[in-house]
């Protein structure tokens, strides 16, 4: 026997899917189990730590509610990532306005224009979290997440060639913020 | 270094320049030190935000989520069918295969009763093909084929994936017990009944919920069957 028929993580999680849609919520938890890191990541590292647990809530059940109009054409977590990166950008639009009245942010730009001795230390994290909102979402989308800049593009609204510059810039931060 | 060649090191490192520019670029990288620093500095910058854990949350979200879902399903066309690892015992299938067999009938009677004549459209040949083990997947009939190609996607992936179960237990027939095999055909067919009348079922009332329900958990009793039969033709 050359394959395991059992070993079937992407077959199971389209299956999982269709009974997610079907209204089978323990299918759901188990696509929940499954992607949860993930989307955690993209929520903490797009908008912020503070947010991510409810951005993640958030997400998931937008997707049970428009499971339905998953109809397969790519893998369910394409489908589930997609729609996650969607919602925290039209999030972090709403709340950057928000906060722009509430508290100046202190973002990578300024703290890269004024060395102190903790930023060589500062963790990659940390220093991702402080990079201007387009950089740090270009970044995240396209170094850690590993999307085109073609899609980044199409998600975020903006050209391809904007977002090269933006990741160029956003490394650029990074590297002065790491002492890299 | 100089703005027009360090603005395009990122691009250099993803592999975004026209062969022209990379080649030029190159050339500029073999005179200048900044810039050779710089981009092994981004270098190992990609290389670090590739190898960044996940931010698992700290506490399960779930509860909160599953609190959230709406209480009803919402219709829909998707079924399932495979999922989880079985754990029943060939006998056991036996039993619950008949147990389905009288539920399933018990449906479509109730459905005939209802709307006898809503339950007239052939049911699905995929689905209602024997599945003979000591046999690989037959070719479609034509009306199999037509029926297969009108389908919706779940209806091709659950065909699919029969299809796939049937030839990996072909693969590993020899190794199963003439006595299983034999209870594995008898239960195929059985279960295949189920699923032609819980599809009929839907057929005729495509609204109902509870039946595409019924329906998707025929068609994953099959799959699950077929996959503990591969499995045990996989093990010897």
């Amino acid at each position: 026997m050359q394959r395991d028929p059992v070993a079937s993580t992407a077959g199971e999680e389209a299956v999982d899917a269709m009974l997610a849609a079907a209204g089978d919520t323990r299918a759901f938890e188990r696509l929940y189990r499954l992607h949860v890191a993930r989307i955690h990541s993209l929520s903490s590292r797009m908008a912020g730590a503070e947010d991510a647990n409810d951005l993640t809530q958030e997400i998931f059940v937008r997707a049970w509610n428009k499971l339905s109009t998953f109809r397969g054409e790519s893998a369910f977590g394409t489908w589930l990532y997609r729609l996650g990166i969607n919602l925290i950008l039209s999030h972090r639009q709403a709340r950057s306005v928000q906060r722009a009245r509430i508290e100046p942010g202190q973002e990578l730009d300024d703290i890269a224009t004024k060395p102190a001795a903790t930023d060589h230390h500062m963790d990659f994290d940390g220093a991702i979290a402080k990079l201007p909102r387009g950089a740090r979402q270009v970044f995240v989308l396209h170094d850690i997440e590993g999307y085109r800049h073609e899609e980044i593009a199409r998600m975020m609204r903006i050209t391809s060639g904007t977002s090269k510059a933006q990741l160029h810039r956003a490394r650029l931060l990074l590297r002065a913020a790491l002492g890299a | 270094m100089t703005d027009r060649f360090s603005a395009r090191l990122s691009e250099y490192l993803d592999g975004d320049l026209t062969e022209r520019d990379r080649r030029e670029l190159e050339r500029h990288l073999e005179g200048c030190s900044e810039c050779r620093d710089t981009l092994a500095s981004l270098t190992d910058l990609k290389a670090r935000a590739q190898a960044l854990p996940r931010i698992a949350p700290a506490t399960d979200l779930w509860p909160q989520i599953a609190a959230r879902l709406p209480a009803t399903p919402r219709p829909s066309r998707a079924s399932s069918w495979l999922g989880r690892r079985l754990s029943l015992s060939l006998p056991q299938m036996a039993g619950m295969a008949l147990g389905l067999m009288v539920l399933s009938a018990g449906i479509a009677w109730w459905m005939v009763g209802r709307a006898p004549w809503l339950v007239t459209r052939e049911p699905s040949a995929a689905a209602g093909r024997p599945l003979a083990v000591g046999s690989g997947p037959a070719a479609p009939s034509p009306t199999e084929s037509s029926t297969i190609a009108s389908a919706s996607f779940v209806d091709a992936r659950y065909d699919a994936t029969i299809a796939e179960l049937q030839r990996t237990l072909e693969q590993g027939r020899d190794r199963l017990d003439p006595k299983t095999i034999r209870v594995l055909e008898k239960n195929l067919a059985i279960i295949d009944r189920a699923v032609t009348d819980a599809r009929r079922a839907v057929d005729a009332d495509p609204s109902s919920v509870y039946l595409r329900e019924h329906l998707a958990s025929m068609m994953k009793q099959k799959v699950d069957l077929l996959r503990q039969a591969a499995v045990l033709a996989s093990q010897g």
